[in-house]
């Protein structure tokens, strides 16, 4: 079904070739990627101009024998949906003006395949001010002018295709001329190369070829730069989160992708918590569910595949209503996965009437026991990146019954989402003790005295959060500087509260130490010392040793379990 | 009203102005952005588009306790994805300003004046 020599192209001639191009700009977005160093060096053109084609693409996935302008019009309005970041727009509006120039006819020439170009440059240009020269602007501008030039000597669309490619390509080399920030850098436009691939894959589709996707591996260096690129951006995207991406991993040494990496749960969580939030990752010895809201689900999809290879995905978009995306791909695993897929369920519901109840939120499984131990009642599974939302804390206040809840949220992050459900649950009588750290959840717990009134067990529970001075100790995942403190990437850091950083240091014990010596003061008595899942027991008994030597004081030291964090330290 | 830093061998004052101007500036290169307009639509009539010259009626930059917070008032074309438009325009002001100058933002606020048919 070769089109290349023909005079005439027609509806389904350009279905074929535009998916081509799509696929084959997917099969080398990352390359594309890589090369993004303006306007912003963020390291996502490719994958914006993808996810714009592909939306393009899907469009005209099953529209089959109708007229050309009609598969412009719908690849276009598909672009335009999916369109994202800058060079991904421009893309949109290439089609765009491709799409208008072919509108209404049934096939066209060789002379119309030029115009349509043409016409797709001139609506690119006509939305920017101030086009920069050097980028995919130029590459078009100069290729769609260069094919309308030759359009005499031309014989065949292929012909014509393989003219502005060609051009394009040379364009492509040149940009380096006109923008300097790429020759300093040493690299050509990306946008620009996005395009070529593009117009790549179109041309092979016109030779019969048509590219089918393939399965991307990233070179390892590359992948490592665009991380570094990727957390740059993160701070910046804190706080809107467009998709819904989750996934099951089966971790392997070798998958079918090449050699994976062995997976460290602390570094993989640090990743996304770069480039997103509302994670939650649950493993077990073979099998990861992560879930995550991110911008950049692809960037997540290809860090995770280094790992291992995907049982299932699925991707959402939060902001899209439309409800027939949320059908059909929804994960199915294993029962496994059906066990484990339900991560803030670690109930204990007590059926039981008592006076009082405690809902703690605990981040761990040695935290849930010792919160356990010390009577509460119910424990949300929370933490840091990980916050249960109203509705888990109305369904604990279901399961609980007493006459009086006392709920310890042990995060200022989740205080919001406790108030909540306290106002909902009707009938109850809900006190919210607002601990900002596990330690001063762990002491408040402690004071809980069934045998007098509820006043003076508040009264008691406050005044021993007050008491506690707290700390935690994690590792740091770029550099930075913060309050006159140098942080490096991979060093640790020691908070004091929940947020002021004043140590970071290459050691875990230097850390510790400089963290303790802002907490501990000659009024101190005891410090409880909860080490993560990362940190082993000698590990821990050790620094618990030294550091009731160093500081001649008391020490109380558990198995938390928890993640990311190292260690949690309470002062009283 | 201006972001000054001492150093070493003195003093560096940059005037709101100039932070604006160079927002400003970004902000036309981005793609999708046909012109600022001025922040009054109803005195300077319908969302018209500011000249070369005046276009810092709409841009502005002030300083806020928790950083420079810029506002600024654009012109958009037909037909483009808008809120991919404003996104990047957020993203290239705020990385050209770090760039350049090196201090925080508390905000870089966007407002989309009108539309422009560019057909």
């Amino acid at each position: 079904m070769s089109v290349f020599n023909e005079k005439i192209l027609d509806g389904e001639g350009l279905r074929s070739i535009l998916i081509s191009g799509a696929n084959n700009l997917f099969n080398h977005y990352p390359e594309v990627d890589a090369l993004n160093v303006f306007p912003v060096p963020d390291g996502d053109t490719g994958t914006n101009m993808n996810l714009a084609i592909t939306s393009g693409a899907k469009e005209i996935m099953n529209i089959r024998n109708v007229a050309i302008g009609d598969i412009g019009k719908a690849f276009s309005r598909g672009l335009l949906m999916g369109a994202r970041g800058n060079s991904g727009v421009i893309l949109s509006q290439i089609f765009r003006g491709f799409a208008q120039s072919i509108e209404g006819k049934e096939t066209i020439d060789i002379q119309g395949f030029a115009d349509a170009w043409t016409s797709g440059c001139k609506i690119a240009y006509k939305a920017v001010m101030r086009p920069v020269e050097g980028t995919i602007l130029t590459v078009i501008r100069e290729s769609s002018a260069h094919l309308a030039s030759e359009v005499p000597n031309l014989k065949t669309i292929g012909e014509a295709m393989e003219c502005l490619l060609t051009e394009a390509e040379a364009s492509l080399a040149r940009t380096p001329d006109l923008l300097p920030v790429l020759k300093e850098v040493g690299v050509v436009d990306s946008g620009g190369a996005g395009l070529v691939r593009v117009m790549e894959g179109m041309l092979l589709g016109l030779k019969g070829e048509i590219i089918e996707r393939k399965q991307i591996s990233l070179p390892h260096a590359e992948q490592e730069e665009r991380v570094e690129a990727l957390n740059v951006q993160s701070k910046f995207k804190n706080d809107e989160f467009g998709y819904c991406t989750e996934f099951i991993l089966r971790l392997a040494n070798q998958g079918l992708t090449g050699k994976k990496k062995s997976f460290d749960e602390s570094v993989f969580k640090g990743f996304l918590e770069s480039i997103g939030n509302s994670i939650v990752i649950v493993r077990d010895e073979e099998l990861v569910k992560v879930h995550v809201h991110t911008l950049k689900p692809g960037a997540v999809f290809n860090y995770a595949q280094l790992y291992g290879e995907f049982v299932t995905l699925k991707v959402e978009n939060m902001q899209e209503q439309h409800t027939h995306l949320t059908n059909g791909s929804i994960v199915t695993g294993g029962e496994k996965e059906v066990a484990t897929a339900a991560p803030k369920e670690t109930a204990k519901p007590t059926k039981t009437h008592k006076k009082y109840a405690i809902i703690t939120v605990s981040v761990g499984s040695g935290l849930d026991e010792m919160f356990k131990s010390l009577n509460a009642d119910y424990i949300v599974s929370g933490g840091q990146s990980m916050n249960p939302a109203t509705e888990d804390f109305v369904k604990a206040l279901d399961n609980v019954d007493a006459d009086h809840i006392f709920i310890l949220p042990n995060n200022k992050n989740i205080l919001m989402a406790a108030e909540q459900a306290a106002q909902v649950s009707e009938g109850k009588d809900v006190q919210i003790i607002p601990t900002k750290t596990i330690n001063e959840g762990l002491s408040a717990c402690m004071m809980l005295n069934p045998d007098v009134d509820v006043e003076t067990n508040l009264e008691e529970m406050k005044d021993a959060v007050s008491r506690v001075v707290s700390g935690q100790v994690t590792f740091s995942i770029k550099d930075t500087v913060i309050d006159d403190i140098r942080i490096k990437k991979n060093y640790f850091m020691g908070i004091l509260g929940t947020k002021k950083i004043v140590a970071s240091e290459k050691r875990l014990s230097d850390a510790c130490f400089k963290l303790l010596d802002k907490m501990i003061s000659p009024d101190s008595s005891i410090v409880t010392i909860i080490y993560g899942e990362d940190v082993s027991k000698d590990e821990a008994e050790k620094l618990a040793t030294k550091i009731s030597k160093e500081y001649k004081i008391e020490t109380d030291l558990h198995e938390g379990d928890q993640p990311v964090y190292f260690y949690y330290f309470g002062v009283e | 009203m201006e972001v000054s830093r001492k150093l070493q061998r003195g003093k560096i004052d940059i005037s709101m102005n100039a932070i604006a101007a160079i927002a400003g500036n970004a902000a036309l290169e981005c793609y999708g952005v046909l012109g600022m307009a001025s922040k009054r639509k109803i005195i300077d009539g319908v969302a018209e588009l500011l000249q070369d010259d005046s276009y810092a009626k709409g841009v502005f930059a002030i300083s806020t306790s928790k950083g420079v917070e810029i506002n600024m008032y654009i012109v958009c074309a037909y037909g483009v994805k808008i809120t991919e438009v404003v996104s990047e325009v957020q993203k290239k002001v705020r990385y050209v300003l770090k760039k350049t100058l090196d201090i925080d933002f508390s905000a870089i606020n966007v407002y989309v004046q009108g539309i422009k048919n560019i057909e």
